[in-house]
């Protein structure tokens, strides 16, 4: 009697842990099954990863760029990647470098402690979009996801 | 008691790994022959086996994939009929049915390599395997 008592008081402690290990075999199983996922979480590409976040750092372009100490024109541009184009042309032949080599650089450098890399899996995918029925790869846009300040004044439009 | 901590403690090492390790090992270094190669027992899927299935010519000079591809195929921008678009819809077109990305996660680096220095997106290649 008193070893079935024993028994039982043991097979309730473990009880807990039995389930805690369904639960953690399932989140793997969910992560490896989401890897094979197409579906696209990332639609507006650089806005929609880019975003002022909770609590977090402010990762939205217009605060990363004024971080770098990069000048204001990213309040000038309404279509993000495309507008960026004014200045960092695809063809080379812009006031500053092309954005495509710039933005690569930004996101796969040091893959080691790269955030693109180490957290969202350095998917091209996430900024670029596929048609599978011309076999065109493009470049996702959105709009800029932040109030443009000019003359120290919020710009409403 | 002592086994069901080490199956948890494994359930939960387990599942760190899958949510947290980054992707960076390069299974497909060679790219299009790393995939598509006969493997003992499965549907051979070398590319001059493949497309002698679609009736294309025999591929004699063919040495290195897919740089070789070139001699015919174009890969001019703006070229309607570029070899680009054609593998892209291959590999892409039909998604939910596609082997490329059903099975393989559609990762454009299986395919193409990223120069981090440079920042250009380059088209790996391997020699022929068959």
């Amino acid at each position: 009697m008193k070893n079935v008592l024993v028994k039982s008081k043991e097979s309730s402690i473990n009880r807990p842990m039995i389930l805690l290990a369904l639960i953690a075999l399932t989140l793997a199983a969910g992560a490896l099954v989401g890897k094979k996922a197409f579906a696209d979480d990332y639609p507006n590409g650089c806005v929609s990863c880019h975003v002022e976040g909770t609590g977090a750092l402010d990762m939205r372009i217009n605060a990363v760029l004024s971080r770098l100490g990069h000048g204001k024109a990213a309040d000038r541009s309404k279509v993000i990647p495309a507008a960026c184009d004014r200045c960092h042309a695809s063809s080379g032949d812009g006031p500053a470098s092309a954005l495509r080599n710039l933005i690569h650089r930004a996101h796969y450098t040091d893959p080691d402690a790269n955030l693109f890399v180490t957290q969202y899996a350095g998917s091209c995918l996430h900024c670029h979009a596929m048609d599978g029925a011309s076999g065109k790869a493009s470049v996702k846009s959105g709009e800029r996801n932040w109030t443009p300040i000019v003359g120290g004044e919020p710009i409403t439009e | 008691m002592k086994d069901r901590v080490r199956v948890f403690s494994l359930a939960v090492i387990t599942a760190l790994l899958a949510t947290t390790a980054p992707v960076q090992a390069d299974e497909y270094p060679q790219g299009c022959v790393d995939c598509h190669k006969q493997e003992p027992g499965k549907t051979n899927l070398t590319l001059n086996a493949l497309l002698a299935q679609i009736g294309h010519p025999k591929l004699p000079k063919v040495k290195k994939v897919p740089t070789s591809c070139g001699g015919c195929h174009a890969s001019d921008e703006g070229e309607e009929n570029q070899f680009a678009h054609m593998i892209h819809q291959i590999h892409f077109d039909v998604p939910k049915a596609n082997l490329f990305t059903t099975r393989f996660g559609g990762d454009c680096l299986h395919c193409h390599a990223m120069d981090a220095d440079s920042g250009e997106a380059l088209v790996k290649s391997g020699p022929r395997n068959w």
